[in-house]
């Protein structure tokens, strides 16, 4: 059988070009008079058939050199295979590899015997199976959304990829790496095709849970049937991986810290979680679980686990100041199989107070107004409700008030954007409209994390919020606001989903509270989409509290007014925490996100005093430098950093105010899971797909034979057979030339 | 520059002893002629010349020796005054030249001094212009007058159509009405068979006969290359073929071609002398009048 390298359109041009080069020669006739035409008609008479002759033939063995040459440029080898090889790979002819690796986190574990190590073993005896012509790709998980370069030939190059390969902070993603290495076999030239996957064999990174995506990955592997085995479109799969250890790997994780509540206000005590797991056959003792605030450890608890236990951890501590903070849990003594995961950070901000910002269309003072009733709520220790009226132009004033919420009060007028930028939550009370722009900047708020609540009394307008805040579903109003109307007798309020963690706080106190509420009349909330959420029901199933994520942040509709004429809500206690359980949790998000995860890139959002003195870079894990880059964020001027890859905690030093803003960069939990692959659940994902597994470096060679085959290289016959051609065809321009030399004339001349 | 002018710059100036040889060539070759002439013909007596090397002692007058001690013969007005006929092919092939003058240029010249020469040495000379028919023909007169009418009518003449030289000459033969010489300039590219006729009947008739043969050095070489596409000059078809792949077998053609002329013209007894454009010219007049075997070297 005879096989080519190249693609065959190339032969197209064996054909045409001596046809075309004949047609282009034939057309350009040079016009000359001759006075001796008796003798040139009597040599077409009489040699017509030999020039002819002689024509056909220089131009068959021309068409032939370049046939030849076309030919050699494709490649060709001539195969015998042998028979009987079973199971083995054959290679008769080039081969293309495309070698993609799991440089995940969890390579890096056992800790005493790297996997990644012993992958770099199974992948150097790969390569050493290639031979001289064969195409290498590397194509390492963490380099997938780089340019890639062209394969190489170099196998020596190859052989230094390998060792030059590292642990990346990511989590490995098994299918991802399959699909893109069958993607990239389009960029391959050599006929014999073989995808190497070489992971460290846990189950993690197979991902087997998400069956569907397995189903694709299979139907992709098989839908060239009909395409041979071996080739470019159904390469071979050769799965390398480190044997699985004998005994299974023991690893205690932090797999997660958290806190009690989205605003942590200075002075108060926190509560901090930690969720440690132990995963292995053997116990976890002497452990020492320590808390660490701002890199200071605060406290210390020893812990102990049982195989396959799991437990919490909770601490207080009180933020003395307000500011950015990192919160830090560290296990100390676990000796494990995977250390990187015995540390998890969380960087929060302990805010003195949250700005709200409460638009009412009534505005009024004290308990007066659309909001007067909230805005209480909020601050219900503040001396002067009124000396909160947020001026026109005016920051919100820092501790204004001593409670953990500033609502700042203005009339419809005062919707803007630069307000907007300096709050986190805002309210709508009873707004009868909104101009175009006050729409179109609490669409931006929503969409860059902000939390709007809109409090629907009988002075909005429901036509108008239906075609400016609904729009049909697309503008920011989560319903359609139906007419307001009496909701009829004993309608009560009622909590259908906590949502939150914020109001599950409610939601444990049960519906008591709800019951000596009433609500005289409401708007209908109508044409829910499949994402709102209902908060708050009334008796008769009506929806009286929704809400929806819009962007980054959300947006909560409250059919009734609080003012007190609709309902009597304001006037019950349960009133007080749902207000300001509402405003922790619309606004409790501090955004851009300063807890990343590998290959997340820092975002960073400069308060304006400090424009002209941004920092240029943050601090790094290990003391390294990160550069800031000026970007957006949200449409918001912001400093951005390229994509971190090494987990651990970053910092920006913000001059203005002399302040520390921590980022955390932390791994993905499901890294700590070190199980390994079960290999049936493998098959059942790869059922009906070929594949060969290897374990051991010295077995990988014996995947592949080329004993009993033959095969040659035929591009050198084809050369050599054009410089036979060549020589043939002086030869015959030669004799042909002879043949026609004129004898010398009779006169001697 | 007149056809008159080149003629005297490019032979009459530079003949000298060669026209002299020539004279004595044309004279010898037409001896044993004459003298079987003179046994059955009146001949009108013209006078006494010195006696030169190689006259025939009979023809010494001794009353003049006793006289005047002076050897002299006596020369009769029918020996000496040669008819010569000039046929000129002027068909379509003797308009090509690849140098400086066409093969009809030349021929042109060559005729116009051989009829200076001629009438210089007191014989008389005519001029035929032909191509596939007579297109004109001046018969010999001796005067010098004549001459210069003959070039003046060589002047007019142009290129014509395809060449037929046995059929017209055949024609011509009989206004060759008196024993004489006929010069035929011509590239001689016609049927050998049809001229070898047309010669044989020339001879019959008592003309000597001569061929110039008129070639170009392209025409030798065929210097063309690459693919042609080939005109001729007597309204032949064009025809299209590959100048390097040809030549050898064109070549070939010519070679066997002029052996052929060289051979019929030998077996007639007709003189054969090739002279190419690009020769001197005066050198060619010279070996064309040269006598059989005897030619003057270039």
């Amino acid at each position: 059988m005879i096989e080519f390298a190249a693609p065959m359109y190339v032969a197209g041009a064996a054909v045409a070009i001596p046809l075309l080069l004949h047609i282009a020669h034939r057309r350009r006739y040079q016009r000359v008079r001759w006075g001796a035409m008796r003798f040139l008609q009597r040599i077409l008479v009489d040699r017509s058939r030999r020039l002819a002759f002689e024509n056909w033939l220089l131009l068959l063995i021309r068409s032939l050199v370049i046939a030849c040459l076309v030919g050699a440029l494709m490649r060709p080898q001539l195969t015998l295979r042998a028979a009987g090889l079973g199971d083995l790979i054959p290679r008769s002819g080039r081969t293309a590899a495309v070698l993609v690796i799991d440089d995940g986190l969890s390579t890096t574990s056992p800790h005493d015997a790297p996997a990644l190590t012993r992958m770099k073993l199974l992948a150097h005896a790969y390569l050493d199976t290639l031979r001289p012509g064969d195409e290498v790709t590397i194509l390492p998980y963490s380099q997938l959304s780089q340019p890639l370069a062209d394969p190489l030939v170099d196998l020596g190059a190859a052989h230094q990829a390998i060792n030059h390969l590292q642990a990346t902070a990511l989590a490995g993603d098994v299918p991802g790496l399959l699909e893109a290495g069958l993607d990239r076999f389009a960029v391959h030239l050599n006929p014999e095709a073989e995808l190497v996957l070489i992971s460290d064999g846990r189950a993690r990174s197979y991902g087997l849970d998400d069956a569907e995506r397995w189903v694709r990955l299979r139907a992709r592997l098989q839908t060239q049937d009909d395409a041979p085995l071996g080739s470019r479109l159904r390469p071979h799969l050769i799965i390398l991986q480190p044997p699985a250890p004998a005994q299974a790997l023991v690893n205690v994780s932090v797999d997660a810290v958290g806190v009690d509540r989205s605003l942590l206000p200075p002075g108060m005590p926190v509560t901090i979680s930690a969720t440690v797991r132990l995963e292995g056959p053997a116990p976890a003792t002497g452990l020492l679980v320590r808390l660490l605030i701002d890199s200071r450890a605060v406290e210390e608890r020893p812990l102990s686990l049982a195989p396959g236990e799991q437990d919490t951890l909770v601490f207080s501590y009180l933020f003395p100041s307000p500011g950015s903070h990192l919160i830090e849990v560290a296990i100390a003594g676990a000796h494990d199989a995977f250390p990187d995961d015995d540390h998890r950070a969380l960087a929060v901000e302990v805010e003195s107070s949250l700005p709200v910002l409460l638009v009412e269309g009534r505005p009024g003072h004290g308990l007066d107004g659309s909001l007067g009733l909230v805005a209480a709520a909020l601050a219900p220790d503040a001396p002067e409700p009124d000396a909160v009226r947020m001026p026109t132009g005016a920051a919100p004033a820092a501790n204004a008030g001593h409670d953990l919420f500033q609502p700042l009060r203005c009339g419809v007028s005062g919707l803007t954007d630069e307000r907007l930028s300096q709050v986190r939550v805002v309210m709508l009370g009873d707004v009868p409209a909104l101009d175009a722009g006050a729409v179109s900047a609490l669409e931006r708020f929503v969409a860059a994390g902000g939390g709007v609540l809109v409090v629907a009394g009988e002075d909005t307008d429901n036509d108008i919020a239906d075609r400016f805040w609904w729009r049909g579903g697309d503008g920011f109003l989560p319903a359609r606001l139906g007419v307001i109307a009496e909701s009829g007798p004993g309608q009560h309020p009622r909590l259908v989903d906590a949502g939150s963690s914020t109001l599950s706080e409610l939601a444990r106190a049960g519906q008591e509270p709800w019951n000596g509420v009433s609500v005289a009349r409401c708007h209908p909330l109508e044409d829910l989409s499949a994402d709102t959420r209902t908060l708050l029901a009334l008796d008769d199933g009506s929806a009286l509290l929704i809400d929806r994520l819009r962007g980054r942040g959300r947006v909560a509709l409250l059919g009734c007014g609080l003012d007190g004429h609709d309902s009597d809500l304001p006037f019950r206690p349960v009133f007080v925490p749902l207000m300001r359980s509402l405003a922790t949790w619309l606004g409790g998000a501090v955004l851009p996100s300063r807890n990343l995860l590998a290959g997340d890139a820092l975002a960073w959002l400069p308060p304006a005093a400090a424009a002209g003195a941004w920092p240029l870079a943050a601090d790094g894990p290990h003391g390294g430098s990160i550069a800031l880059a000026p970007s957006t964020w949200a449409g918001r001027p912001a400093l951005v950093s390229p994509p971190l890859g090494e987990p651990g905690t970053y910092t920006i030093h913000e001059p203005s105010r002399g302040a520390t803003v921590y980022f955390q960069v932390g791994i993905d939990p499901a890294i700590s899971q070190l199980a390994a692959l079960d290999e049936q659940r493998l098959d059942v994902a790869l059922a009906g797909v070929p594949r060969h597994v290897v374990h051991q470096p010295r077995h990988v060679a014996e995947l592949f034979t080329a004993a009993g085959n033959r095969s040659w290289d035929l591009w050198q016959a084809l050369v050599a057979l054009v410089g036979l051609l060549l020589l043939l065809e002086s030869l015959c321009s030669w004799s042909m030339a002879r043949a026609r030399d004129a004898p010398r004339t009779a006169d001697g001349a | 520059m007149s056809l008159h002018e080149q003629v005297q710059r490019q032979v009459l100036d530079r003949l000298g002893q060669v026209f002299i040889t020539a004279r004595q060539a044309v004279e010898s070759v037409l001896a044993g002629q004459h003298r079987s002439l003179r046994r059955g013909l009146s001949v009108e007596f013209a006078g006494h010349r010195p006696y030169q090397p190689g006259d025939d002692l009979r023809r010494l007058d001794w009353l003049v020796y006793a006289r005047s001690d002076r050897y002299d013969v006596r020369v009769y007005e029918e020996e000496t005054r040669l008819r010569t006929t000039l046929v000129l092919d002027a068909s379509g092939s003797m308009a090509y030249g690849s140098g400086a003058s066409t093969k009809l240029e030349f021929a042109k010249l060559l005729v116009a001094a051989l009829g200076f020469l001629m009438v210089r040495q007191s014989d008389a000379v005519g001029l035929a212009v032909i191509d596939a028919t007579v297109r004109s023909h001046l018969p010999p007169a001796g005067t010098m007058g004549h001459v210069i009418t003959l070039i003046d009518h060589l002047e007019t003449v142009e290129a014509g159509n395809e060449t037929a030289l046995g059929p017209v000459l055949e024609s011509l033969a009989p206004a060759l009405n008196r024993r004489g010489l006929v010069i035929l300039v011509t590239d001689a590219f016609d049927d050998i068979t049809s001229l070898s006729r047309a010669l044989r009947l020339l001879r019959y008739r008592k003309q000597e006969v001569r061929v110039l043969e008129i070639i170009d050095a392209g025409e030798e070489t065929f210097p063309f290359h690459g693919t042609l596409e080939v005109l001729g000059l007597e309204h032949e078809r064009p025809v299209r073929l590959d100048g390097d792949r040809v030549r050898g077998y064109y070549q070939q053609a010519l070679s066997a071609h002029r052996h052929q002329l060289s051979e019929a013209c030998h077996g007639l007894g007709v003189q054969l002398e090739t002279i190419r454009t690009d020769e001197d010219l005066a050198l060619g007049l010279a070996r064309a009048l040269a006598p059989r075997g005897r030619g003057v070297r270039r």
